[in-house]
């Protein structure tokens, strides 16, 4: 598993909390879900300008994110996933 | 004879770094995407001379992109390579959401797409991406005169237009590497190559590892599975 796939010109990145809990300016008991979101949309921004820096220009219509945030129900004693689905703007 | 008088063609052409005028000229033909029929959804394919695209295929589409690909000099992310294909993209994703759903870590996934990417890359500056795996200067002082002095035309159900235009016309920066020729794809993907190797340095630190590697180091590579 890599951070991001290419695959000519579309991209993938991925963000999670363990990567976040490995980065060097962070502590591990500091992150956070918002932090996540925080690092991903930064990551995008980059990729971004690189991509702009080399000619190119992101489609942002093409361009979505997906987040996943797991939770526990503590009643039905069950593990649940909120997803949610977005266009990026950048 | 004909075959040899090509290669020895090509030969010259790449040395000596001119070529032919007969070379210069592209044609543009439009087809549907398969989202109808208006002029907003048709695909621009851009056809050059047969000999020229098979010199471009050699030199672009197979040598140089082995070259850097068995020098290990293109980023791991890539996986328009030999040997690879788009499945295996799709399964890179694929373990990314099974091992953190099994680890039940929030995650993101973030997805991109580029703006008709082969007709925005800068001409000048993907030359030198090329040369920086190994594209002799010859070559590429060739592909840069080549894409200069090309004239497109266009062809459409009434035939082919009388007048073309052409990236002399101007001084504006030069884009585009012929989309629709073998050269098109191997160039833009050395030409990414560098903005991917930036990106894993600038943003490596925050994404995905796996729990039981160790910290990323300062020797520009990530972690093992990286």
């Amino acid at each position: 598993m890599d951070y991001a796939v290419q695959f000519v010109d579309d991209t993938s990145q991925y963000v999670n909390e363990l990567g976040l809990s490995l980065d060097t300016t962070t502590h591990e008991q500091d992150y956070n879900y918002e932090m996540m979101i925080t690092t991903a949309s930064n990551n995008a921004q980059l990729w971004a300008d690189y991509l702009w820096t080399s000619g190119g220009k992101l489609n942002l219509f093409k361009c979505v994110y997906y987040a996943f945030k797991p939770y526990v129900n503590s009643k039905k004693n069950s593990h649940h996933i909120q997803c949610y689905q977005q266009k990026c703007s950048i | 004879m004909i075959p040899t008088l090509v290669i020895e063609l090509a030969y010259v052409s790449l040395i000596m770094a001119s070529h032919l005028r007969r070379w210069q000229n592209a044609s543009q033909i439009m087809l549907e995407k398969g989202k109808g029929r208006g002029i907003e959804n048709l695909r621009i394919i851009q056809l050059c001379e047969a000999d020229l695209n098979f010199i471009l295929h050699v030199i672009w589409g197979h040598r140089l992109i082995h070259h850097a690909h068995h020098h290990k000099a293109l980023d791991d992310a890539q996986y328009a390579l030999p040997g690879l294909t788009c499945n295996n993209a799709v399964l890179n994703k694929i373990l990314f959401f099974d091992y953190s759903h099994q680890s039940l870590s929030p995650r993101i996934s973030a997805d991109f797409d580029a703006t008709a990417t082969f007709d925005r890359v800068l001409a000048g500056l993907s030359i030198i991406a090329c040369q920086r795996v190994g594209l002799p200067r010859s070559t590429g002082i060739f592909m840069y005169e080549l894409l200069k002095n090309m004239k497109f035309h266009l062809i459409t159900s009434f035939g082919k237009s009388i007048s073309s235009y052409g990236n002399t016309a101007d001084n504006k920066t030069r884009q585009g590497v012929l989309q629709g020729s073998s050269s098109a794809c191997p160039i833009f993907i050395l030409n990414s190559n560098v903005s991917l190797s930036a990106y894993r340095k600038q943003a490596c630190d925050r994404s995905f590892f796996p729990t039981s590697h160790q910290r990323p180091g300062g020797n520009g590579l990530c972690c093992p599975i990286c």
